[in-house]
């Protein structure tokens, strides 16, 4: 990101954070600036179809450890009220977005999600095409992946995350970002929710 | 449960004409409907009287009536056809209160029909204001406190304990029509009175002023066997108070929590529950208070509406398709998600992009009304825009409006109500976005914002980071702007216009700039999963986002072709029905067909209509984006009216092959000076015409014309702006004006030719031969705008003689032109002499009309011609057979909509949609078309004549025909005189300002059923005004002109002694061909 862009976006509500990595066990990188607490984490990487709720995401026990991809691209509007936490905290390893909000609006909002998130030391990334992020996850299944703010260098996250792994590569370790990835089984959304 | 056996065949109730409140989404939801139910093997019945329509063509289901939606006319449908089932929830208002009247009278069970999807009791529980909060009040849901005037004097007993404001809305009318806030005693009457005589029952809510709450709308669909499901919600940008079908509204909701919206979701599906809808689709509208979250329901819609198409096209889930397969028997899990093939229609759709919708008026046309936004909605179309962010959808909505601005202001059009600024920023208007962006540039914060319009903060941050953007762009010269930066501004929603604005440049360099930068769009897709499954949907939007683009390459010849944008009027859904037709033309012949609209109402955005659709505005850069991704052999620009021809010239300046006439032909026709020297060459007559750019030359112009003279600025559609001028001082005033309308383009001055007979053609041409598709005579003289007129097919007055010379002029001036495709030339007859008045080479208004009144496809065959068929080679039977019968078009007006504008037909178009009536004579199938509009003619009581001294002589006949059918007559001093003289026995009434008038009580009393007065020339503020606004306020039938007069009394004759009307499928007309 040019120093010309970071003065534009640092005119609106959601100035460019420091760099950031997610790296997958298959080697796809995603670049992206970073949104919550700065730190590097290692999780299972999964996608969450819901429009609204992603605070009930954050505190999902299912999640735990996990880094989290939201499909809706602005997340964060409404604020997080802290009651609306089932686990009382957020229980995820990180969370990939496409954009954060820095000015949410809610009557209940107590905390705006990026500031939740730093409270509580969780990794997060914006500015990745998360729908690209989600495609490649369902086609290509869920795997290991590490998030970083704290390393800018690709191979070296790569190679963190193969000694995680004890050297096994996961489905499709050369694709890269932007290349179409080979089909697989679809992975069921989590999320969805059926008739009631 | 699986498919209903029990039933064999159903019919279907359109929404007949397009009004505010009531446009073409119920084509795009009906025709959805129709090939459903046609495709699982039923026997198809439809009666719509709207003729541009793709429901109404004779292939898509068995039987189609093109017949006045009256309990009355369905009644006789019913009888000749015996349908076993009725459909009633997709055909808007007037499907649902034509099926409550049907019920009601005991048609349906006389004749033993069940109404499916919904029945009666639960139709009335969602329209019924009072079985509704009772309905909601029994599962413990809070509706506004409220209370029943059914005289004035209810209501204001009534706010005694509510207080003002209160909201006030008449029971059973089309989108709020007479609905309103009232915040004084005076508004309070006022509104009330108008209401209760609107209502069908008499029947005016008041209710508790939610004004600023949060406005969230859900779609819900149930099943027969009680399964819900959730399709959309979609959160109101504008607070309450302003109809949802005027606010600016976002999908999904964007300001509600977890905790919130499981509340609205479990309230909606309990509501469907509780009002009872069998199966189908329904739209709950609710309020939130913004700082406590207390939640009211504010109505339920047990049908399909202007939302549920909105919320298919945002997610699409296409409602109207899934709600007639759940109203023969089908359960979500037994019908297919046809997007993802995998999931079936129980998973309820989840999107990962931002939609905003905004609503397009046309207050320009309507002048002397009030342009606040209120409860009663006024937008005449809608656009939809699809984002990777809120700021780009919006950016892209604002875009897409074709109101001449690139975005959220920063085009350097802005123009601001200095005085009235700050008063502008809070009251809805249609400029409000406008004046809310350029507050926050004038440093208003967020909040004060937000706190003077009652628009979420959330929102109005969004826009601070937009204007922010902008600024910044602003202090950049465009070659210094990078990459990142562009990419960032882009993403903000910024169009190239407004880049190329702020910069100080224009929109090619910026283009440019963007195309050595590598700053394009990437396509992404609409899936209804947010790509948790794979689909191979070819639903596409575009957006700034480092990523994936998902292009399939291209295997077959493709052709992109251009939409028309939003409704709007002098442009509507018969361009679109154009743009569909050719669409399947094109297909059929082996092109990959890729359409590119922004109007979610229409047929042409259904994602499957085209091969690949583009949610996307109409602007140069939005298209070429689009052509620049998809690389389309051939680009029709000739069949979405004035928006893509537009386009034509840029487009084909940029290396983009246009389909069919080129815009060189289009510019012969449309550039005065070329045009008239052709019409010389080709030795056919036109009147007088030339130009002026100031008053001084038009006088000089007028002096070598003489008066009257018709006047308008040039490139505009739907006379824009025309007027006729009947001396000096009128010029006068008229030329100060239109400088200011459109300072850039002259003023053409014809000369009028007062009295003269108006007549369309629409044709084919491919370069070597002219196919006359019809020859359409106005009802109307010369003066009112064709769009506006009624009209007539074959000719019902004109020779042989006249009409040969029709086709002749036709035919030379096509081959002239280079026109290859579709041309519509208009013509004026006077004295025997033939005028040519225009040529425009594209598809017009009247071709759905001629093509369902001769069952000959003249958009399709047009794009086929496009496509370089020959019209040698389609089979077309002659041109010049005998038809049989008659096809009347009448035009609807909005006039009720908006009170205070005069009534009287122009030269400028106002109305916003047509009816179509087919009988074995002319009078009757005009007195068809007036019952399409006003559902009934009148039949006794007294009729008011005041007519201009002009029109006296000739009054006198049609005075004798009335008084013949029995009813008596009222007329002014002069034109009672005029009858008098000729012994027809006439009541004289005093003018309105007289003392001991006593006009205006009967018009009030109801005793007055029919209204004639026409108006000469000047059209001021006169009794004639006020007397003709009172007659639009009380319903009551009036006619401006001596030619529509004449028709009305002939059809109300032809309507009494053939003992009713008869009905006729279009399948039935002689002639039709490919069934």
């Amino acid at each position: 990101m040019s120093e010309q862009s970071k003065a534009l976006l640092g005119t609106t509500s959601a100035p460019q954070g420091a760099p950031a990595l997610l790296v997958l066990a298959d080697g796809t990188v995603f670049e992206g600036y970073s949104c919550a607490a700065p730190g590097e984490v290692f999780g299972e990487i999964s996608f969450d179809t819901s429009m609204i709720g992603y605070e009930e995401v954050i505190a999902d026990a299912a999640n735990a450890g996990k880094i989290v991809c939201m499909t809706y691209p602005q997340i964060g509007n409404y604020g997080v009220n802290r009651g609306d936490l089932a686990a009382g905290k957020a229980l995820i390893g990180g969370m990939v977005v496409r954009a954060l909000c820095q000015t949410p609006s809610n009557w209940r909002s107590e905390v705006g999600l990026a500031e939740l998130l730093c409270e509580q030391g969780i990794v997060a990334v914006e500015g990745v095409d998360t729908r690209m992020l989600t495609q490649h996850i369902r086609d290509c299944g869920t795997q290991l992946a590490v998030l970083s703010t704290l390393d800018g260098d690709p191979a070296s996250l790569g190679a963190k995350l193969r000694e995680r792994q004890g050297g096994s590569a996961a489905c499709g370790a050369s694709a890269q970002a932007g290349a179409p990835a080979a089909r697989r089984a679809p992975a069921p959304a989590q999320t969805r929710k059926k008739a009631d | 449960m699986p498919r209903r056996n029990d039933i064999e065949s159903i019919l279907i109730i359109g929404s007949g004409p397009i009004v505010i409140g009531q446009a073409c989404e119920f084509d795009y939801s009906g025709a959805q409907a129709c090939k459903v139910l046609k495709a699982e093997g039923y026997r198809v019945i439809l009666v719509n009287s709207n003729p541009a329509t793709i429901m109404t063509d004779p292939e898509l289901v068995d039987r189609t009536y093109v017949e006045p939606i009256t309990p009355e006319f369905v009644e006789k449908i019913i009888a000749a056809e015996r349908p076993d089932a009725l459909l009633a929830t997709i055909g808007g208002q007037t499907g649902l209160n034509t099926a409550v009247a049907l019920a009601k009278d005991g048609v349906l069970d006389r004749y033993n029909v069940e109404l499916i999807g919904c029945d009666i009791q639960a139709i009335e529980r969602g329209e019924d204001r009072k079985l509704f909060n009772e309905c909601m009040e029994s599962i413990g849901l809070e509706t506004a406190r409220c209370g029943y005037a059914y005289a004035v004097a209810d209501a204001e007993r009534l706010v005694k304990e509510l207080g003002f404001p209160v909201v006030l809305r008449p029971s059973f009318t089309l989108g709020g029509a007479g609905g309103g806030i009232a915040y004084t005693e005076d508004e309070l009457r006022e509104i009330v009175r108008q209401g209760l005589e609107l209502s069908p029952a008499g029947e005016v809510l008041v209710e508790e002023s939610v004004l600023g709450w949060k406005e969230i709308e859900m779609e819900v669909m149930r099943d027969c066997a009680g399964n819900t499901i959730t399709v959309c919600s979609i959160e109101n940008f504008d607070a309450m108070g302003v109809h949802t079908g005027d606010s600016i509204t976002v999908a999904p909701a964007q300001t509600l929590s977890a905790a919130e919206y499981a509340r609205v979701r479990d309230a909606s599906h309990a509501i469907v529950a509780a009002v009872g809808v069998a199966a189908g689709g329904s739209n709950i509208q609710l309020a939130i208070h913004p700082d406590n979250g207390r939640m009211i329901i504010i109505e339920m819609n047990p049908r399909v509406s202007r939302s549920s198409a909105l919320a298919s096209k945002a997610t699409g889930f296409p409602i109207a398709k899934v709600s007639a397969k759940l109203a023969v028997g089908y359960t979500f899990d037994e019908i297919p998600n046809d997007i993802t093939k995998i999931a079936t229609a129980a998973f309820e759709p989840t999107i990962d992009y931002c939609v905003v919708k905004a609503p397009r008026f046309a207050f320009e046309k309507f002048k002397g009304t009030d342009t606040t936004l209120t409860t009663r909605m006024k937008a005449v179309g809608e656009v939809m825009s699809i984002g990777r962010s809120f700021e780009e959808a919006f950016g892209k909505a604002l875009r897409s409006l074709e109101d001449g601005r690139a975005g959220l202001g920063a085009d350097g059009k802005d123009a601001f109500d200095e005085e009235r600024f700050a008063e502008l920023v809070g009251l809805p208007t249609q400029d409000r976005v406008l004046y809310m962006a350029e507050a926050l540039r004038r440093g208003w914060s967020v909040a004060e914002v937000s706190q003077a319009s009652s628009v979420d903060p959330w929102f109005v941050s969004r826009m601070a980071d937009m204007v922010a953007v902008e600024r910044g762009i602003a202090a950049l010269e465009l070659g210094d702007i990078d990459s990142d930066t562009l990419f960032a501004a882009k993403g903000f929603g910024l169009s190239d216009s407004q880049i190329a604005h702020l910069t100080k440049t224009d929109e090619a360099s910026v283009r440019a700039h963007r195309a050595a930068l590598g700053v394009v769009p990437t396509v992404k897709t609409v899936d209804t999963c947010a790509a948790a499954f794979a689909t191979d949907t070819e639903y596409k939007y575009k957006c700034y986002e480092r990523g994936r683009s998902e292009v399939v390459p291209k295997t077959r010849k493709r052709a992109l072709i251009l939409g028309a944008g939003p409704n709007r009027i002098g442009q509507g859904i018969e361009f679109d029905y154009c743009c569909v037709h050719a669409s399947y033309a094109l297909h059929d012949i082996g092109y990959e067909t890729i359409m590119v609209n922004c109007n979610p109402e229409t047929v042409s955005t259904d994602y499957d209509t085209s091969d690949k659709l583009y949610f996307e505005p109409l602007t140069f850069e939005d298209v070429m984006d689009v052509i620049d991704v998809e690389q389309p052999d051939g680009v029709v620009v000739t069949l979405g009216g004035q928006t893509p021809l537009k386009l034509a010239r840029a487009l084909e300046a940029a290396g983009v092959n246009i389909m069919g006439t080129k815009p060189e032909s289009i510019d012969l026709a449309e550039d005065r000076d070329r045009f008239s020297a052709i019409l010389d060459e080709l030795g056919i007559t036109y009147p007088q015409a030339d130009m002026a750019s100031s008053f001084e030359e038009a006088r000089r112009v007028a002096d070598m014309l003489g008066f009257p003279l018709l006047v308008r600025p040039s490139y505009v559609l739907g006379g824009r702006g025309m007027a006729i001028v009947y001396d000096s001082a009128q010029l006068e005033k008229y030329m100060a004006e239109a400088t200011r309308i459109s300072p850039d383009h002259p003023v053409y001055l014809d000369r009028f030719l007062e009295g003269a007979i108006e007549v369309d053609v629409d044709a084919l041409c491919d370069g070597e031969r002219v196919y006359v598709g019809g020859v359409l005579e106005h009802i109307e003289m010369a003066g009112i705008h064709s769009g506006d007129s009624a009209c007539c097919m074959p000719p019902f007055s004109l020779s042989e003689a006249i009409v040969s010379q029709l086709r002749t002029t036709t035919r030379r001036l096509a081959l002239r032109l280079g026109v290859v495709g579709l041309i519509n030339i208009q013509f004026a007859i006077k004295d025997s002499v033939i005028y040519v008045i225009e040529a425009n080479p594209r598809a017009s208004r009247t071709v759905p009309f001629v093509s369902k009144a001769t069952c000959i496809p003249l958009a399709k065959c047009g794009a086929r011609i496009m496509a370089g068929e020959k019209i040698a080679d389609m089979d077309l039977p002659d041109d010049e057979r005998r038809l049989g019968y008659y096809c009347v078009k009448e035009a609807v007006m909005p006039f009720g909509r908006f009170p205070g504008t005069d009534v009287v037909l122009g030269p400028e178009m106002r109305s916003t949609g047509e009816v179509m009536g087919i009988a074995k004579n002319f009078p009757a199938a005009y007195a068809k078309t007036q019952l399409a509009i006003s559902y009934k003619l009148p039949e006794a009581g007294k009729v008011f004549l005041s007519v201009c001294d002009r029109d006296k002589r000739h009054i006198v006949a049609i005075a004798r025909d009335i008084i013949r059918m029995g009813f008596t007559l009222l007329a002014t001093a002069g034109t009672a005189r005029t009858l008098e003289a000729a012994g027809i026995p006439v009541e004289e009434v005093k003018k309105v300002n007289e003392t001991d008038s006593t006009i205006v009580d009967e018009i009030m009393s109801g005793e007055v059923s029919l209204m004639i007065n026409t108006p000469l020339g000047n059209l001021a503020l006169d009794d004639g005004y006020y007397l003709r606004s009172l007659a639009v306020r009380h319903g009551i039938s009036h006619v401006t002109t001596l030619a529509g007069a004449q028709a009305l009394i002939a059809g109300m004759e032809a309507a009494i002694e053939e003992g009713g009307l008869g009905v006729k499928a279009l399948q039935d007309l002689p002639g039709l061909r490919g069934s």
